[in-house]
């Protein structure tokens, strides 16, 4: 009779497919404990810059303050803007260009305190190009991720060193920058971070130089900010002092061991290469040392980047500085 | 003939089947096609009837008539007395192909009508399943129709025809692709399960051996549009046998059919060329 | 009709296999993997070879030698990502799979629903992925469910458009015989049309099983914080070619799997379609005359 219980398979195997489908659509939710949950969307991949909230994470600086931290990765650095303005998370990393054109936008979002209070983008071009700097660069090709605020720092800079910006090839080659600069597809990129790619060359032994976008006339600025809605600002303000008042403790935890702090991102991500993340950490130690109030922002400074955005056309109108940053859930 | 048969109200209430003025046209690829006229005919109880004709004289689509799968354009069927014109469930219809189901055994493509209406599936198979040694498909009760010779589809299908109990079957050429050897065996077969069955057959063929040795009665149908020309009843004896098929009483009919068959097929000629 | 003859014959002995004969049976499928793992053999050997001789620099082509080291040294690694992209992969399958059947009885069934769908079936399919699924992260948060959208927007049209073809391609003269019967439209559906599309459906299925991964694996890409896709995207940024290499093996396991899981499935729901590895068409019941 093994062939009368074939007779039936059509419908059972097609009802199994079914179920399973529905039971699958079905098991997508989960909960958390009593603590006051956090979704909080970093701007990139997990690299040298998060060190202090990973420390944080692991020392438990976020239980101290009541807080359950859930960590969202964005596929890509453009969106984190848009997750908080959407309300799909609470606090999101982002770079005051990217909030400033954000805001301007009319995205009703608030940076509320600086992670990298330096512009951490550079030019980076081979050791071995023979290039000593952005005069040297007429001419050249230029490989960018695409991301227009980058454009207006070139055309600072050439004014700055005065190079004809006509001369210059501009390629967008998305977010592959060292491989193309490896590949010599350019001559040098905008867009990398002296503190990951530049480090990544050089452990992956085609050493680059950099050049701070800052020593060539483009104003300073804070690469990494945190943002919130403006409706948090309004209704979560406890939430979010807690939330970085833990963040503030990991980053003096990782000034004063950053081996530690090395140790909790690796063992977050071990997708991540150990030597990467040191050299970037090494590096950002200092700059967090030498901040007076960790996320503390100068206004002033954000409205000298405010007007170096309108004056090269990048945004059509000046937001409101009150709605754009705040320094109001920052502990002394 | 017939006309006067109904007129007359000889017999009436005996009829199995009765097809009464059925006309059907319809319309094919912006073409009117007029594929019957005026078509009368009847069975009687136990009777095999055969109906013959040359290629395209609208035989299928008389039996889709009959069974109630297709309306007539005008004209009425009778079944059992009662009219069942585009009524459908009356009777057991074997169409041209074995249209055996490819995943479905031959013990459960024999009881597709029983479930279809609506028999549990288990007491349908044990009712079918004494008959297969009948239908010469002992022991292939789960085998999968692509297993099967030609011959015994054939025969799965007529299971499947008569375990649909009705008393009334229509066979469309059932033997029309099975070769001449395994043809004289099926009409030979089919012969003695009639006479057990005690049915009554209306049968399509353009074979006129076939229809000679099978038939009480011909039905001899013109080129299309569908019409029936001649009445021819055989009066051979019973049981038939295959041998009869060079006995000179079976000659004459055959050469009568054969004359009529002729002419309407030079006219379906002549109206093509 | 003698050549017919002869091939019943032949179907009927292979269908009667005895044991000895099986292993034969299983000895010639192997052969038949045998070419196919020959021809991976060969370009192993002529990608080492050329990695070898040719001195590439390992960053834009690793040796075979070292993608294997690096399946080996990052098997913990590639394990928890693999499960990651398992589960996507699998869940928006079925869900595809369970949408696909759905639509294409939708549309078989019903003239309206084939006005209303088909256009939107059709459509879906000039939808650029790599435009709508960033959206669907800022719609739908981080969750497994963007990545189920995506890997359902996909997958599900192969089997909706094969499951439509094989729902319609019955004979005829089956239902004619179905309704001379008196079947109501359920009975004609379960017991001819259902079964008779099985084959086309599982055609679809087998394709969606493939391409499932790759859905899962561009779902990653837009926002995910693990999962093979997002392994590749670390792995490449930081120069880790080996990694990259590994991780597009675990995938096409992955898709080979799947897909032959599917295969097993479809030969145990269409037991009669076996035997001797003849297939059956929908349209051979009848044979020609």
């Amino acid at each position: 009779m093994r062939m009368r219980r074939f007779r039936h398979r059509p419908v059972i195997v097609l009802g199994v497919i079914v179920s399973v489908a529905i039971l699958a659509l079905a098991a997508c939710s989960g909960g958390s404990g009593d603590r006051d949950k956090l979704v909080l969307a970093l701007d990139w991949f997990p690299n040298a810059d998060h060190a202090g909230i990973y420390v944080a994470q692991a020392q438990g600086f976020f239980e101290d303050e009541g807080l359950d931290i859930e960590l969202q990765i964005p596929g890509n650095p453009e969106n984190p803007p848009k997750f908080v303005a959407a309300g799909q998370v609470d606090v999101a990393i982002s770079y005051e260009p990217d909030v400033i054109l954000a805001k301007a936008q009319g995205l009703p979002i608030t940076a509320v305190g600086s992670i990298v209070p330096v512009p951490l983008n550079s030019i980076q071009v081979l050791k071995s190009s023979g290039i000593t700097g952005p005069a040297d660069l007429a001419g050249k090709t230029i490989g960018f991720p695409g991301i227009p605020a980058n454009l207006a720092y070139l055309e600072a800079i050439w004014k700055h060193v005065g190079v004809d910006g006509s001369t210059v090839k501009m390629v967008d080659v998305g977010f592959d920058l060292s491989p193309a600069l490896r590949g010599e597809r350019v001559d040098a990129t905008i867009g990398a971070y002296w503190n990951v790619e530049a480090v990544l060359a050089e452990l992956e032994g085609f050493p680059v130089d950099v050049f701070h976008l800052e020593d060539f006339g483009v104003p300073l600025y804070d690469e990494l900010v945190f943002i919130v809605s403006e409706d948090s600002v309004r209704d979560k303000g406890d939430l979010i002092t807690r939330f970085l008042r833990a963040v503030a403790r990991g980053h003096q935890y990782a000034i004063d061991h950053p081996e530690e702090a090395v140790d909790a991102v690796l063992a977050a991500n071990p997708t991540e290469r150990r030597d990467l993340i040191e050299g970037g950490v090494r590096l950002l130690v200092p700059i967090w040392a030498a901040a007076e109030t960790f996320g503390q922002m100068d206004e002033a400074r954000w409205a000298k980047f405010v007007d170096f955005l309108y004056d090269n056309d990048l945004i059509d109108n000046r937001p409101d500085l009150d709605k754009l940053l705040t320094n109001e859930f920052i502990s002394e | 003939m017939v006309e006067s048969d109904i007129e007359t109200g000889q017999a009436h209430h005996q009829y199995k089947v009765l097809v009464r003025g059925v006309t059907k046209s319809f319309v094919e690829q912006a073409r009117e096609v007029h594929a019957l006229h005026d078509v009368n005919l009847h069975a009687m109880d136990a009777e095999l009837v055969t109906v013959i004709g040359p290629s395209g004289c609208g035989k299928s689509t008389l039996f889709n008539i009959i069974s109630g799968v297709e309306s007539p354009g005008e004209g009425r069927v009778y079944i059992n007395q009662v009219e069942a014109t585009n009524t459908v469930g009356h009777v057991g219809y074997m169409p041209q192909k074995d249209l055996l189901l490819p995943w479905r055994s031959v013990l459960d493509n024999a009881i597709l009508g029983m479930e279809v209406a609506g028999m549990k599936r288990a007491s349908a198979r044990e009712r079918a399943l004494p008959m297969l040694a009948e239908f010469g498909l002992e022991g292939f009760e789960h085998s999968y129709p692509h297993a099967l010779s030609g011959g015994m589809r054939q025969r799965a299908a007529f299971l499947r025809t008569v375990l649909f109990q009705k008393d009334i079957l229509l066979l469309d050429e059932p033997f029309g692709a099975l070769d001449a050897l395994t043809r004289a065996t099926m009409q030979e077969w089919l012969l003695s399960v009639w006479e057990k069955l005690g049915t009554t057959i209306i049968f399509v063929t353009h074979d006129v051996d076939e229809a000679v040795l099978l038939s009480d009665r011909i039905y001899v149908m013109t080129a299309r549009p569908g019409h029936v020309k001649l009445e021819i009843p055989i009066h051979l004896p019973r049981p038939r046998r295959y041998v009869m098929v060079t006995s000179p009483e079976f000659l004459d009919y055959k050469r009568t059919l054969l004359e009529a068959l002729q002419e309407e097929s030079a006219r379906a000629l002549g109206m093509t060329a | 009709m003698s050549s017919l003859k002869k091939s019943l014959v032949l179907r009927r002995s292979s269908s009667e296999l005895s044991e000895p004969n099986r292993w034969s049976m299983l000895a010639s499928s192997a052969n038949r993997y045998a070419l196919s793992v020959l021809l991976a053999l060969g370009v192993v050997i002529i990608w080492q070879a050329v990695t070898f001789f040719f001195s590439i620099q390992r960053w834009l082509l690793p040796s075979p030698w070292e993608v294997l080291g690096a399946l080996f040294s990052g098997r913990g690694l590639l394990a928890r990502h693999t499960w990651v992209t398992a589960e996507e992969a699998l869940i928006g399958f079925a869900v595809a799979v369970a949408i696909g059947f759905g639509v294409a009885v939708l549309i078989s069934n019903w003239r309206v629903a084939e006005r209303a769908l088909y256009p939107y079936v059709i459509a879906s399919q000039a939808i650029p992925i790599i435009a709508i699924a960033p959206v669907l992260v800022v719609w739908f948060g981080f969750g497994l469910l963007p990545k189920v959208i995506v890997i359902v927007l996909i997958t599900f049209f192969p089997v909706t458009i094969n499951t439509v073809d094989g729902l319609r391609n019955v004979d005829p003269e089956m239902m004619t015989l179905m309704r001379s019967l008196g079947a109501s439209r359920w009975q004609v559906f379960r017991m001819v049309q259902l079964p008779s599309a099985l084959p086309l459906f599982f055609s679809g299925v087998k394709i969606a099983a493939a391409v499932s991964v790759i859905g899962a694996i561009l779902g990653e890409w837009v926002g995910a914080s693990e999962g093979l896709g997002y392994l590749i995207t670390r792995s490449s940024a930081q120069f880790l070619t080996a990694r990259v290499f590994a991780v597009i093996f675990v995938l096409s396991a992955m898709g080979i799997l799947l897909f032959y899981a599917v295969s097993y499935i479809e030969r145990l729901a269409t037991p009669w379609a076996r035997r001797d590895g003849v297939r059956y068409q929908p349209n051979s019941s009848g044979r020609s005359r």
